[in-house]
Order: C-alpha cells, then sequence, then structure tokens
C-alpha cells in the first residue's frame, strides 16, 4: 500500500494511460439529462456543462485503486463551483474503470450529491489518454434544491488523463 | 474502436434531451434570477420575509416619555379604581320615589 498522505489528494473517473503511474492530472467535460420529481411535475432538461479538473493518486495496489479529488464548475446556462472526490477502481490488464464518490456544488448556492461512473480509456501516446464515461449523479441535499425534491443526472463524459509520476 | 459506442451514447443523449420539459424546474439555479424552485416544479418569487432589515427592534418600540417645558419626562399615574363613595356614584336624589300628580 502507498503513502495514505496522498489520500488526501484524490482522484479520476477514468483510467489508466500507463499501468505502472502513479498520480494522474484529468480535464473531463460532462452533458446530459438532469431529471427531478415524478409524474407530472417531473422535469427533464439539459444538464449544465460541467468542467471538472481531477488529481487522482494510486494508493493501492491489489486491488488497483485511486482516490481522486478536484474542482468543478457548472457553466453553459448557470454558474456554479464546487468539488469533487472519490476512489477508482481499475482492474488489471483492462483499459475500463468504475468510479464512486461524491460531488458538492458551494456557490453561488449548495448542493450536495453521490456520484458513479463507468468508462473506457484509449491511450495516445505513452503519458496521455482520451476516456470516455457514463456518469450517474444524484443531488439530494443543499439550498439549490426545492424541499423534498432531488436531482439525477446522467452524462456523457469526455475526458483527458495525463500521467504526471 | 471505441468511436462507436461513443456515437451511440452521443446519439442516445440527444434524443433523451429532445424530451425536456423546460417549465419545470429541478433547481433553483434552473429558474430565471430572483425565482425560486419549489417542491411542485414551478419557478415562483420567493416569499418576502419579515426579515432583519424590515423587523421592529425593541429599541425602536420604548415609548419616548412626554416631558415639561424643562425637559423633565412626566411620570404616567396608573389609574386606581377610585374608592367607592367619592363622589362618582351618581346619587339619586333623596326622594326618588315617582309621585303622582299632586
Amino acid at each position: 500500500m502507498r503513502s495514505p498522505l496522498f489520500l488526501i489528494l484524490l482522484s479520476s473517473a477514468t483510467a489508466v494511460a500507463d499501468p505502472s503511474a502513479l498520480a494522474q492530472a484529468e480535464l473531463h467535460l460532462g452533458y446530459g439529462l438532469a431529471m427531478s420529481g415524478s409524474g407530472t411535475t417531473m422535469s427533464k432538461r439539459a444538464t449544465p456543462l460541467t468542467l471538472t479538473a481531477l488529481v487522482s493518486y494510486a494508493f493501492e495496489d491489489e486491488p488497483p485503486l485511486w482516490g481522486y479529488g478536484g474542482l468543478v464548475v457548472e457553466t453553459l446556462d448557470r454558474s456554479a463551483v464546487g468539488g469533487v472526490f472519490g476512489v477508482k477502481y481499475t482492474p488489471r490488464g483492462s483499459r475500463l474503470h468504475l468510479a464512486g464518490g461524491g460531488s458538492v456544488l458551494v456557490a453561488p448556492d449548495s448542493l450536495i450529491g453521490a456520484t458513479a461512473s463507468g468508462g473506457y480509456c484509449r491511450p495516445q501516446g505513452k503519458t496521455l489518454g482520451v476516456c470516455g464515461d457514463l456518469q450517474v449523479t444524484s443531488y439530494f441535499a443543499g439550498g439549490d434544491l426545492a424541499d423534498g425534491r432531488t436531482v439525477t443526472q446522467v452524462q456523457l463524459v469526455l475526458g483527458a488523463v495525463l500521467d504526471v509520476l | 474502436m471505441c468511436s462507436r459506442p461513443l456515437a451511440v451514447a452521443v446519439v442516445l443523449t440527444i434524443i433523451a434531451l429532445a424530451g425536456c420539459t423546460p417549465g419545470i424546474c429541478g433547481r433553483t439555479s434552473d429558474c430565471a434570477t430572483g425565482l425560486q424552485c419549489t417542491t411542485a416544479g414551478a419557478c415562483v418569487v420567493p416569499p418576502v420575509d419579515a426579515g432583519a432589515d424590515d423587523a421592529t427592534t425593541v429599541a425602536d418600540s420604548v415609548i419616548t416619555p412626554i416631558r415639561d417645558a424643562d425637559g423633565d419626562a412626566l411620570g404616567i399615574e396608573p389609574i386606581d379604581a377610585a374608592p367607592a363613595g367619592d363622589g362618582n356614584d351618581i346619587d339619586a336624589p333623596d326622594d326618588n320615589g315617582l309621585r303622582g300628580p299632586r
């Protein structure tokens, strides 16, 4: 097991361009559909464009686990900023990955949610990878939500991952 | 290799977005500035709070005493129940009987 200090730096929902890499920097671009409520009051609308900058660190060899954390920005039809964090699992010898964690928006209003994603990364050279993920985020608390409502968004996420260590 | 699944995902996303219900909100940030998303999914003008700015404080409620020409506050005398027989009674005449014509 690698140094737990780096768990604080947590990381990505994308895969490993180089299986021996210890740390990665990632940039994600997400867009999709957000749903809320049920029946006649169900809303279904486009999500904001979500930009995410992440740092990830491999903290466990077996099973191969990465922690990730970073900043998230919502834009297009609104402006919001917050953070994301979580753990990613990348099976050995595979370009697939699964990730789960939390997403918290802090400004201009609060929003707290849980997120899960799965995807595939394709190496582009020695240190770069391009990834596609399907990400589900459920916001269940925060001042931006109406009372008693939750919002679930399903996004297609395109990412670039760079090995930095 | 991954271009086909990606294209399928993009197409599915576009199809899903075509069924949007823009009139219903899920988050307050879905609404125009100054509006708030309700539990029913409608964007409404938020109720006006009797907030701190508008609240009448205890200090505001202090009664300013009436002052005399010298600036001294005039005391407010309590209103006591007047003792019986102090002249406030309506005294019946001693001879209060009804009299017939003489």
